[in-house]
């Protein structure tokens, strides 16, 4: 598949379809970090993410065997059912408006060296989350899953249901608006938790 | 840095970087060998929810047959592999499991089988044999963990000992990449491999984010007894068959599966 190298083959995604649970268990493995950071972006709270994330996967599980295709499309399909969640969780929690947003606690920079060199105190990190708030939703969605949680141009394709085109095109914009607001750290902190709550609704209503 | 001469290569490093610094596609090893655990288990448990209703037959027809044949069973349950009645030996255990209504019993009775599995390749001679003996053996260890949980860690820790002492280093937890299978010895335990999977992948895109799953055709129990079979001659007891096993309440064919564990079953 054209793209990003998948993280598991063909007979694990064999073994999959068949509901082999080593199968299971290792596409977990090499998926759930991903899977999980990727949630991270969307709905704030690590706990709340760690959860979705176990009830992703338990739906694959469920729906294993009627699955089709390889490790691109379990990927995708995986990433759908993600999308879902968080929407359903969105959607939930707009019918409950006295909940809070949860802010983020701090995390560890564990890049070693290079670019992340740039990135390696929390406000710059608030910042960054904010910043990718600022983005258009579709811009957004396809940085997380591009940038963060390592699908290709085809499979966050499947996943938004645009085409690779306009994938391209989205993530170009996405990445030049995000790397200006980086460099020029133009993002205030304290937008974080209005935008986030912007982008959630915008979220919920475009999809 | 003017904008104008930003190559945009240098954008995406930055924003990539950016991003997983951000969100971290790391996890706590706690988290992972946790969520690892929760998907094994509700894999184990789908596979054997999928197997309801021949279970739950052959669980009738089992608790009917034993009741009634007392001392075939007993015959039955002495059987080593090979022997005309071991089938019917491993569909009574089955069918012990399956209707036995509480999990920790369940679980002890899973356990006590893998045993009586380490106590027939003790004595097989033919590598197939012990081979799907070890398979055997593993199947009952994973449906005690997820029936009994913490409860049981102790015995199944004390069963790997035993196996380890009886001649094997092998794993009983039998991970795809498990490649320790090569090295088994003939006729000693270890996981046998597994069969690859037949069908390739399509390359049709999925479609729907929520599908439901389908029945898959369940496998069938090589012997259900459905009548008493007349004559059957006396095998010679494994070891294990002196222990009695826990009690159990055997109720009339008609009990049904209880849902969630009630379908853990090892697979013969």
């Amino acid at each position: 598949m054209a793209g990003t190298e998948q993280p598991f083959d063909d007979e694990i995604a064999a073994g999959v379809r068949n509901g082999d649970s080593d199968a299971l268990s290792e596409v977990y493995r090499v998926l759930s970090g991903p899977l999980t950071a990727y949630l991270r972006s969307q709905v704030r709270d690590p706990q709340l993410a760690e959860d979705l994330a176990t009830e992703t996967f338990l739906k694959l599980v469920r729906g294993c065997r009627r699955l089709e295709g390889g490790p691109f499309q379990i990927r995708s399909w995986l990433y759908r059912v993600a999308q879902r969640n968080v929407i359903d969780h969105l959607r939930a929690r707009s019918r409950r408006p006295d909940e809070e947003l949860t802010d983020l606690p701090p995390e560890e920079v564990t890049a070693d060296g290079d670019p992340a060199e740039a990135v390696e105190d929390l406000d710059t990190l608030s910042r960054i989350r904010a910043a990718l708030d600022q983005l258009s939703p579709d811009q957004a969605e396809v940085l997380r899953l591009r940038l963060i949680a390592g699908l290709s141009a085809p499979e966050v394709a499947s996943v938004v249901g645009k085409t690779e085109g306009a994938v391209r095109a989205l993530q170009h914009r996405g990445v030049a608006t995000l790397a200006r607001h980086i460099r020029r750290g133009t993002v205030p902190l304290h937008t974080h938790g209005t935008t986030d709550s912007m982008s959630s609704e915008a979220m919920v209503s475009s999809l | 840095m003017d904008e104008q001469h930003v190559d945009h290569s240098d954008d995406e490093r930055l924003v990539r970087a950016s991003l997983l610094a951000a969100y971290p596609p790391t996890r706590s090893s706690f988290s992972q060998r946790r969520g690892e655990q929760i998907i094994r288990a509700a894999a184990l448990e789908e596979l054997r929810r999928r197997r309801p209703s021949t279970g739950s037959r052959v669980a009738a027809s089992v608790a009917a047959a034993f009741t009634l044949l007392a001392g075939t069973a007993s015959a039955a349950g002495a059987a080593l592999p090979g022997h005309p009645l071991y089938p019917l030996k491993r569909v009574i255990e089955r069918a012990m499991v399956a209707v036995t209504t509480d999990d920790g019993d369940a679980a002890r009775l899973e356990l006590r089988f893998a045993e009586r599995r380490l106590d027939e390749a003790s004595v097989a001679t033919e590598e197939p044999v012990a081979s799907s003996l070890a398979e055997n053996f593993n199947q009952h260890i994973d449906a005690a963990t997820t029936l009994g949980g913490q409860d049981v860690t102790a015995e199944i820790e004390q069963l790997r000992r035993t196996r380890s002492i009886r001649g094997t280093d092998l794993p009983v937890d039998g991970s795809v990449a498990d490649g320790a299978r090569t090295r088994r010895p003939p006729a000693a335990l270890g996981r046998s491999p597994e069969p690859a999977p037949s069908s390739p992948p399509s390359a049709s895109p999925v479609p729907g984010p929520a599908p439901t799953p389908s029945p898959s055709p369940s496998p069938s129990p090589s012997v259900v007894p459905t009548e008493e079979p007349a004559g059957l001659p006396t095998v010679p007891a494994t070891p294990t068959e002196s222990t009695p096993l826990p009690a159990i309440t055997v109720p009339v064919p008609s009990t049904a599966p209880r849902a969630g564990t009630r379908g853990h079953r090892s697979g013969g």
